[in-house]
Formats: structure tokens, C-alpha cells, sequence
């Protein structure tokens, strides 16, 4: 029983966050929600408490203790109660019927109609306006006294896989830059949920310029977002889609060679229909940290003991011991053996890239 | 009095060793002459192949690998016998090794040599071997294989040779009275000379000594990059970490079975009780016991890990294995090759040396079921929505198997009788050690006298 319940909890919980996330997607509140009013009054204690409760149970989990988990759904915003207040029917719509697009999930199966209210009536309440005494919640105003993020981004039409450059400048109320500041940036990304995503920080200069190299992989119209603390400031990117329909990342990776990478055959031969990747069977280490040289090391090494074991038996043989056998010629024709043998392989290895004459140009 | 006792020992175990090098009985030929007709059958089956294309095997574009390439597995692995029980056990001095070292490096060279036949046996066009020489990329696991192992096949070879020239002394010897003989020509030819000075000594330590240090990461190697092969693929049931180690442990799991197999043969038909003995086998044992737990461990292991995640075509493969057209070999290959094999090492009823040496016959049929488990069936699961594939064996192959493995005992039985199968040098100089002064004076002094391992 408490198993099934444990599921139940658990599956209610993904589907409000499913569902939440939808709100803040504009659109008329449809049928039979359309122009439906919260029974208790914005502020009842007891449905208050009981809506906690369910929130606890059942939302929290996705959108944090304070709603504010969720940036694209955020129940501490200071806006959040007005909106609320003034399309009760919309947000009961989202909560029943929940936005599977955005990951929340309906629950007009799992809660009554009633604790629905309640919840909505809890949600009221975690929005910055109505915990006047908290003093926990970010307040708009001292975006004003930190000073404010000038922010641009170069190029601003970038191409997927293209490295960017995120400069941000930071200053103070008196229009001074802030050095040695962290500056969180973060990318507006639309999966599942739209929100943002951190993707780094810079610390700012004496200039109070904060610089970020950041590779976006989507394609379409997104943002960039610089923070420090409670100041922020947003910059469009058009991320254009290249001549292909996805982001490719290129095959194999860079390592420090000191020295070229070595590609041999005719281009053709390794540019794939897509036009990026070489392939990897083609891609040969170069340089002196090739990794080609352990193994060439290793075969030498092994072969040369061989060599060293060998010519101690060449040498057993004591001068002067007459015999009418020529005492050496087993270890000689050993030794013979190992040398040609353990060239061959050397060779074989060194050589074995350039040996496919047929793919050079 | 010592003097003596240690001379007649030493006797004893030339006469016991020797004799069977110049008298034959009825039974060697005949047994010689099967293993001919074997090998020969073998070979008539290789040229249908060759005659008619791979396609008289049962191998097709689906399963392309088949009986071959499980017997190139199954070979290598019993090659890792002779490195381990040799090698290491020379490195940390363990005294009772010397009966059974020489036998340990002989399986290791004869495994090899019919291992490394079998992937050109399995390629159609086995002229064209030669092309890995030329053509060769390093990129490719298949050059890796060919590097290490004719560094392996070398070194063991050589490994096999060293302890060997004291005793081609000894032969040449005794052979003296004969001296124009082709036999006597032979053997001084091999014995290089050697005349027991302390200097010749030191040479030939120092060589065994580095040998048997460099011989030990070869043998790693070499069954390592029989698993890349698999591992570097995507295949299910291939695409695996652990496949190295695994590997590795399996050969020496099955290599030391295998010792033990060639032991109680030989110490039959020679009569070698008194020198290799029932601690022989119960040191032996131990090391089974380890290696098969530690197989029994990356066993569970990577069918764990595989099962846990599920992918699509893993459920497939282990559905085949466990449940499926496999099962029956996949548990035969649990109980009869892990758990079965473990009861009879483990609890000490009855013969020791029978209970050990069926462990042992048990725990190498099962490695060679292991191996077509891991090969076949993995290549039987489609990557793409489509059939699964079909694998049968031929005629040809099963010829070709048969005839592998009689080589095997061929090469094992000519060679008995050329060079004696066991050190006589190392055997007779472990025991002088063993009842040398410094023993002596323990035993008055009232000391323990350190146990013999």
C-alpha cells in the first residue's frame, strides 16, 4: 500500500512539474475552465495550509520548497501572484490539465477539484509580494544600486558548433567597473522546459569585463543571460542553421601531438557526405607525443631483450672447447632470426600508413 | 653418505626420464599413427575448403567468425600455461615448480603455434596473409594480434630453449660413444657447447632470469589484444571494458587445467610419481581454484552490468544465452565449468589427483563452450532490425578442430620423444638444495625447517 502510495506521489509529482511549466505559455483558458474563480478567499488560512501541504507532497519536488526551482515557472516571482490573482481559471486550467510539452503533469485525476484551490491558494502566497516580512526573496531593487551587466556577444549571428565570444562588463551605481567579480552566464534553452542553463563563469577584469567562450549546439533564437547577483542582462543570439540540419561534433579528439597530424590519401577519402568528419581510420598521429612511438618502443624493447637473451647463449660456448660441431650456429641463426623478425615488425608498424598506395592522390 | 643418496637420486631421474627418449613401445606408434591420420583428415577437409571457398563452412556474411576463431581463442589460452607456472613461479622462486615447468613452456609453444594457424586457416584466401604485412594498419587490432603474438611465440620459444641446453648436454653425453651419429650431431648442436662452468652458468641464469621477467607482460599482452579484437567493436556482449582482464584470466584459468591435464599423462605413461607428486597437483589446484574464482567473479560481473542496463540487443544476446538456442551450454558452461569444478577442488574426498584432473578436463571442455559462447552467439544478434543469424558448423570445420587438436598431442608426443619433458638439471639441483647444509643444520639446531612450497 505505502509502495503504490509512494508511486502515486512520485508520478503526481512529475506531472505537476510537467504541468506547471506550461503556465507560462500565453493562450485562453479553454472550456470548462474558461472564467472559473477560486472558492476560498486569496489568503485563507486554512486552505493555505492544506493547499502546503499538497504542494509539499506533490510539487515541491520539481519546483523547490520556494517555487522557485523552475525559472520558466516560477511561483516566487513578483509578478506571479497579480497574474494569478487575475487568471485564477488559467492556472487551474494548466494544473488539471497539465503542458506534457513543457513536463507538467495533469492532476485532475490525483486532487480534487478543492485541493486543487488549495494548492493554487498556497502558490499565491510563495510570490515575493506576499512575504512582505520575509526579506528572503531577490528583490527587483537593487538591480538599480549593484549598477548593471552591459552585455554583448561576437559574432551576434553565429552558426551551431561556432565558438562565441560573451563579453560583460559590470559596473556599480556610479558607472565604475567591479573587478574581480564572478559572473554567472547562462544560455536560454527550450527542452522539455524552457528556462536557462548555466553554461559558465568569468570572473571580471580591473575593466569589469567578464569574458566567456561558450559553443552553442541548438539552432534557433536564443539568449544569452549574465548575472551577478541580483543584476542581470540579456542579449538575443540567432544561432543560424548551417547547410546541414544538426550540430555535428567532429569526429576524434585533439590531443597535443608537437608536431602535424598527418593525414595521407586524397581528400575525398576522408570527408564523409556530411562534409566534417574525417574518419578516424584515416586520422593518424603525428608529431612526437604520437602514441604511435609507445607502441613502435614497446616492440623494440621487447625484441631487443630477446636479442640480449639470445646473445648471452651465443657467448656460452668457452673458447678452446674442441668439438667437431660448430657450437654456435644455434644461437647465431637465433639471433639472425630475432633481428630479421623484430625489424619486420618495426617496419611493419612504421610503414603500414603509407602502404595503401591506392588512396594516395 | 648425502653425497650418494643425492647421486643415485639424480640416477634415478635421468634413467626414469631418458629411457623413454630411446625405446618405443607399440603404443606410441600406434598412437602416433592415429594422430597422423587425424591431422591428415584435417588437412584433406583444409583443401575442400580452399577448393570450394568458405563456403563449405558454416560461416556466412552474418556469423562470419565460427569454429576457428573459437579455437584460435581456445589455443591462446592454454598458451598463458607455461608463462604463468614458469614465469611467475620462477620470478617468486617457488621450488616445486621445476617438474613442471618444462611441460608448462611446451604447452605454451605448441598452443600458440596451432592458435596462430587457425586465423589463416579461417581466412579464404590464406595466400593473402601476407597482406597484413604489407597492407597492415596499426589502427587495427588485427596487427596488434600479429605483433604480439609472434613477440610471444618467439619469446616463448626461446624461454622453452634456455633450460633446455644443460640438459641437450646431458643427451649429447651420453650419447658420446656414438659420436657420428645424426642424433649426436643434433643434440651438441643444441647444447651450444655447454661444459657446466660456473661462467656458462651465470650466462645462462641471467638469460632465464631477464626471460622470464619479459616473458610475463608479453603473455598479458597477447590475450589482451586477442580481446580487443572482440572489444573493439560495438557488438553486444563485445563492447565491453573488462573484456582485457577477462580474457586474460580465462587463459590462465584454462592454461593451468590444461597443466594439469599434461601432467597426470605424463606421469602415467613415464611413472614420474616420485617426481611429480600429489603436492604437484594440490599447488596446482590452489592456483585453479583462484583463477576460477576470479573468472566465476568477471563472469557475474559483465553479464550483470549488461543485464542491469538491457540495451535492445543485449536483451537479445543474453535471451540467447540464458534462456534461448544457447542455454543449454551457457549452464552447462556455469555448472559443469565454474561450480562443478570448484565442489571437486574444494572438498577433499576421495583421489586427490582424480578429483583434480576431472576439475581440470571439466574446466577446459567449458572454456571451449565459453569461447563459442562469446563469439557466436553475439554475432548471431542483428544490429538492425532484421533476421537473427544462423551458425552451424561443417564437416570442414570439425575436421579442421579435430585435427587441430590432435596436432596438438602430436607435436606433444614427438617431442617427448627428442628432449626429455621434464629439467632433469633444475629437478636434480631442487633437490640437492633441498637437502643441502643449510637445511641440514635447521633440522639439528631444532629450528623449523622451512616448509617445502
Amino acid at each position: 500500500m505505502k509502495i503504490r502510495l509512494l508511486v502515486l506521489a512520485l508520478f503526481a509529482i512529475f506531472l505537476l512539474w510537467v504541468s506547471v511549466n506550461v503556465v507560462r505559455a500565453e493562450g485562453a483558458t479553454p472550456a470548462p475552465y474558461a472564467g472559473l474563480k477560486n472558492p476560498f478567499p486569496w489568503g485563507d488560512a486554512s486552505a493555505l495550509a492544506a493547499g502546503k501541504g499538497i504542494y509539499q507532497q506533490s510539487c515541491g519536488g520539481c519546483h523547490g520548497a520556494k517555487g522557485d526551482s523552475l525559472p520558466a515557472a516560477s511561483f516566487a516571482a513578483v509578478d506571479f501572484s497579480q497574474r494569478l490573482q487575475t487568471n485564477p481559471d488559467f492556472y487551474f486550467w494548466v494544473l488539471s490539465e497539465g503542458r506534457l510539452s513543457k513536463g507538467m503533469p495533469p492532476y485532475k485525476s490525483s486532487l480534487s477539484e478543492q485541493q486543487r484551490w488549495q494548492t493554487l491558494t498556497y502558490l499565491d502566497s510563495l510570490s515575493a509580494k506576499a512575504s512582505p516580512g520575509g526579506g528572503n526573496q531577490p528583490s527587483p531593487v537593487p538591480v538599480a544600486a549593484t549598477g548593471n551587466i552591459e552585455l554583448s556577444v561576437t559574432p551576434a549571428q553565429a552558426q551551431a558548433g561556432q565558438k562565441l565570444t560573451v563579453n560583460a562588463v559590470l559596473r556599480d551605481i556610479q558607472s565604475k567597473p567591479i573587478s574581480n567579480a564572478t559572473v554567472q552566464f547562462f544560455a536560454k534553452v527550450d527542452f522539455f522546459v524552457s528556462g536557462v542553463m548555466e553554461v559558465g563563469e568569468a570572473t571580471t577584469n580591473e575593466q569589469g569585463v567578464a569574458t566567456l567562450e561558450y559553443t552553442p549546439r541548438e539552432t534557433g533564437t536564443t539568449g544569452i543571460i549574465a548575472r551577478y547577483e541580483t543584476t542581470e542582462a540579456t542579449v538575443p543570439l540567432t544561432v543560424a542553421e548551417a547547410n546541414r540540419d544538426f550540430y555535428h561534433t567532429e569526429v576524434g579528439i585533439k590531443l597535443p601531438t608537437l608536431g602535424p597530424e598527418l593525414f595521407i590519401g586524397p581528400q575525398t577519402a576522408f570527408v564523409l557526405e556530411m562534409g566534417r568528419a574525417p574518419m578516424s581510420a584515416l586520422r593518424l598521429p603525428g608529431g612526437l607525443l604520437s602514441w604511435l612511438w609507445l607502441m613502435i618502443g614497446a616492440v623494440m624493447l621487447v625484441w631487443f631483450t630477446y636479442f640480449r637473451v639470445v646473445y648471452q647463449v651465443f657467448r656460452i660456448p668457452v673458447r678452446g672447447d674442441r668439438t667437431d660441431t660448430n657450437t654456435r650456429v644455434v644461437p647465431l641463426s637465433i639471433l639472425v632470426f630475432v633481428v630479421v623478425t623484430g625489424t619486420i615488425l618495426v617496419l611493419m608498424i612504421i610503414t603500414g600508413p603509407n602502404s595503401n598506395l591506392n588512396l594516395s592522390p | 653418505m648425502r653425497a650418494r643418496a643425492a647421486g643415485d637420486f639424480r640416477g634415478r631421474l635421468e634413467s626414469t626420464i631418458l629411457t623413454p627418449l630411446t625405446q618405443s613401445s607399440r603404443g606410441y606408434y600406434a598412437l602416433v599413427l592415429f594422430l597422423l591420420a587425424v591431422v591428415g583428415w584435417g588437412f584433406y577437409a583444409f583443401l575442400v575448403q580452399l577448393r570450394y571457398g568458405l563456403r563449405s563452412t558454416g560461416m556466412g556474411d552474418v556469423v562470419m567468425w565460427g569454429m576457428y576463431l573459437v579455437n584460435f581463442v581456445f589455443f591462446i589460452g592454454i598458451s598463458h600455461a607455461g608463462t604463468l607456472i614458469s614465469a611467475i613461479l620462477r620470478v617468486t622462486h617457488a621450488g616445486w615448480r621445476t617438474p613442471v615447468t618444462r611441460m608448462a613452456e611446451l604447452i605454451t609453444v605448441v598452443a600458440i603455434s596451432i592458435g596462430a594457424l587457425m586465423p589463416i586457416i579461417d581466412l579464404g584466401r590464406p595466400d593473402r596473409v601476407w597482406h597484413i604485412v604489407i597492407f597492415g594498419r596499426f589502427q587495427s587490432p588485427l596487427l596488434w594480434d600479429i605483433v604480439s603474438i609472434t613477440s610471444y611465440l618467439t619469446g616463448s620459444l626461446i624461454y622453452l630453449y634456455l633450460p633446455l641446453i644443460p640438459d641437450m648436454a646431458l643427451m649429447r653425453d651420453r650419447l658420446a660413444r656414438e659420436a657420428s651419429s645424426l642424433k649426436y650431431k643434433i643434440y651438441s648442436l643444441l647444447a651450444v657447447g655447454w661444459r657446466n662452468t660456473p661462467e656458462q652458468r651465470h650466462r645462462l641464469e641471467k638469460a632465464i632470469g631477464i626471460m622470464a621477467v619479459t616473458i610475463i607482460p608479453i603473455a598479458i599482452s597477447v590475450h589482451t589484444v586477442v580481446s580487443y579484437v572482440f572489444s573493439m567493436t560495438m557488438r553486444p556482449g563485445w563492447d565491453s571494458t573488462v573484456f582485457g582482464i577477462y580474457f586474460v584470466i580465462g587463459a590462465i584459468f584454462s592454461g593451468i587445467a590444461s597443466i594439469i591435464i599434461v601432467m597426470a599423462i605424463f606421469r602415467k605413461i613415464y611413472h614420474l610419481e616420485e617426481y611429480i607428486t600429489e603436492r604437484h597437483f594440490r599447488n596446482l589446484s590452489y592456483l585453479l581454484l583462484t583463477s576460477l574464482f576470479l573468472y566465476l567473479y568477471l563472469t557475474f560481473g559483465e553479464y550483470l552490468t549488461v543485464g542491469y542496463k538491457m540495451k535492445v540487443e543485449e536483451k537479445h544476446l543474453l535471451e540467447l544465452l540464458m534462456l534461448g538456442k544457447s542455454a543449454f551450454w551457457f549452464w552447462f558452461f556455469v555448472l559443469g565449468g565454474l561450480v562443478l569444478p570448484a565442489i571437486l577442488i574444494m572438498f577433499r574426498r576421495g583421489r586427490t589427483i582424480t578429483r583434480i584432473v576431472i576439475a581440470s578436463i571439466l574446466i577446459n571442455i567449458a572454456m571451449w563452450i565459453k569461447r563459442f559462447l562469446v563469439l557466436v552467439p553475439s554475432l548471431q544478434v542483428p544490429l538492425m532490425p532484421f533476421e537473427f543469424g544462423a551458425y552451424t558448423p561443417t564437416w570442414v570445420e570439425w575436421s579442421i578442430t579435430a585435427a587441430a587438436f590432435a596436432a596438438f598431442i602430436l607435436i606433444f608426443a614427438i617431442f617427448a620423444k627428442i628432449f626429455p619433458i621434464i629439467s632433469i638439471w633444475e629437478v636434480a639441483e631442487e633437490n640437492e638444495l633441498e637437502v643441502s647444509p643449510v637445511v641440514r643444520e635447521t633440522v639439528e639446531r631444532g629450528l623449523p625447517v622451512p616448509e617445502r612450497r
